[in-house]
């Protein structure tokens, strides 16, 4: 009799969880296609073709950029915004605030649950605030695998509109620096996208730098509660792209995901991933990538702002 | 120290009455979105030194200029109605001269098997490097340690059965070891023509990103092949 009442309990505890985590855990998501990677990136270079893609003439030689990733705002959890004291808002008014900065990147996984509630919240973290913050300089996004959980991506189009684009940077001096923002949402790059990848780079000696930025971490080189479940690109797909990476000379991949620091040399190509930004750690930090002849970077916690 | 030879000659006695070969040749058929269409032909070897202990060697060749070396022992601890315990342990290296770059892998994981279902529970560390070995800030290396691998695999019909037909749900396959969160979902069949001459298929699908990603179809793989296994 004990042991049925425990079995029932057993049940009803699993089914509460169950049901009070799936807002938050796209159960389904996991094993059935919610938005396929294909179709988003049609989606990213149609935007492209009829907005074109973001040149920032006139920068220094020597600039600087911020990087971060994983924000995860979800209401459920009570991330959200705490306004001077928030952890995004701190980021962008830091790099706003920042004369040698030129804008800011953030690297995917800005939602942490269903809906549209968490891209309105960091669209509101990252609007221009005259009051506290120096100049308006933009923060450039890419989709992570947490947006597009729970079918979010369209929300993600609706409110930052592409995430497979090319930002140039034409410095006083005539050099020209080349960013590419990728879509790894969904564990893949995709034929279409890995195709106007090569296309792009086909012209990388043109420029001085290029700075290739996907949500997606390549390696497993360490664990912690986060990086256990979570997943990278299939194998031959990951030595495809680094070999890519390689044969054009790129000269840093940013990446996030694992809510960790992270820097892997490899074929010449510096793999960094930018630490989270996110409520439940103690120490959330960022990365500052000084740019001149050289790339060169630093994390910065945010604690320390 | 003298016990210590006596167990190892007397392992090695008992392993080399009861030596028995099975060739496996197999060709298979690949496609994912981001690589496209590939063939492969591979070739395995296992030997039985024992009841409780056999070695295998495989190799693999892809029309994608990849190769694949595997070398692998299982050592039966436990045999009981119920099924076998064992242990296996795989070693693995990857060439990919179109992608400049190598990998090594080891892994050592504990099975059990009856005659209609096998399990595997294991760890697997993976060494990825450059070709040649570039030595500007470090070896750039990458190593992967503790990668989780799992096998879960069912047969409607036990292994002597003259046809069966199975399932089977992976993240590792003969040249292949992915990470803990990369499926292989795959159903299996084979035919036996007698004499020890088996015929064998395969068909599965590797989609991306299950478990911390939002899941996408990602590509497919069929392969048929022939086992022999000569009579004593």
């Amino acid at each position: 009799m004990k042991d049925m009442k425990k079995l029932h309990l057993i049940i009803i505890a699993t089914i509460a969880l169950i049901a009070t985590s799936c807002n938050r855990l796209d159960v389904a998501g996991m094993v059935v296609n919610r938005s396929d990677t294909e179709e988003r990136v049609a989606d990213w270079i149609d935007y492209n073709a009829q907005n074109g893609e973001p040149v920032i003439e006139n920068a220094p030689d020597e600039y600087r950029i911020y990087s971060c990733s994983d924000s995860h705002y979800s209401e459920r959890d009570s991330i959200v915004p705490q306004g001077e004291n928030d952890r995004l808002y701190k980021y962008i008014t830091a790099m706003r605030n920042d004369p040698e900065a030129l804008f800011a990147i953030h690297a995917g996984d800005m939602v942490n649950e269903s809906g549209e509630k968490g891209f309105i919240m960091t669209e509101a973290a990252l609007q221009y605030n005259p009051e506290t913050q120096d100049t308006e300089k933009p923060c450039f996004l890419i989709i992570g695998n947490h947006d597009v959980y729970f079918d979010c991506a369209s929300f993600f189009k609706q409110h930052f509109h592409t995430s497979t684009y090319t930002v140039t940077v034409k410095t006083v001096g005539g050099f020209q620096d080349l960013y590419i923002f990728l879509d790894s949402g969904n564990g893949t790059h995709g034929k279409r996208q890995l195709e106007w990848l090569e296309e792009k780079l086909k012209n990388r000696e043109d420029y001085r730098h290029c700075i290739v930025i996907s949500h997606n971490w390549l390696f497993r080189t360490s664990y912690n509660y986060t990086t256990t479940p979570a997943a990278n690109l299939p194998l031959d797909e990951q030595y495809a792209f680094m070999d890519m990476m390689s044969r054009c000379n790129v000269n840093m991949v940013l990446m996030g995901h694992f809510h960790m620091r992270e820097q892997r040399q490899f074929g010449g190509v510096q793999y960094v991933m930018t630490d989270n930004l996110n409520e439940d750690v103690e120490t959330p930090s960022y990365l500052m990538v000084n740019v001149s002849d050289k790339v060169t970077y630093e994390y910065r916690e945010l604690v320390e702002e | 120290m003298k016990r210590t030879i006596i167990l190892i000659a007397l392992f090695f006695g008992v392993i080399s009455a009861k030596a028995q070969w099975t060739l496996q040749t197999y060709g298979e058929y690949d496609y994912t979105r981001t690589s496209g269409s590939s063939g492969a032909l591979a070739l395995k070897g296992d030997y039985r030194l024992a009841n409780n202990f056999n070695i295998g060697l495989g190799f693999q060749a892809t029309t994608l200029n990849r190769y694949s070396l595997n070398l692998q022992y299982q050592v039966n601890l436990l045999n009981a109605k119920c099924g076998t315990l064992y242990l296996e342990n795989r070693y693995l290296y990857r060439l990919f001269p179109t992608y400049k770059l190598q990998e090594f892998n080891a892994l050592l994981d504990l099975g059990w098997r009856n005659r209609h279902f096998k399990f595997q529970l294991g760890l697997a560390s993976r060494f990825t490097a450059p070709i040649p070995l570039r030595k500007n800030g470090g070896m750039e290396v990458v190593f992967e340690p503790m990668n989780v691998i799992f096998c879960v695999e069912g047969n409607v019909f036990d292994q002597e059965h003259p046809w069966n037909v199975g399932a089977r749900i992976s993240n590792y396959r003969d040249f292949v070891i992915e990470r803990f969160t990369l499926f292989f979902y795959s159903v299996n069949g084979y035919y036996d023509f007698g004499n020890g001459l088996r015929i064998t298929s395969e068909f599965g699908l590797h989609p991306c990103g299950v478990l911390n990603l939002s899941a996408q179809y990602n590509g497919w793989f069929g392969n048929v092949g022939l086992i022999w296994k000569p009579k004593k």
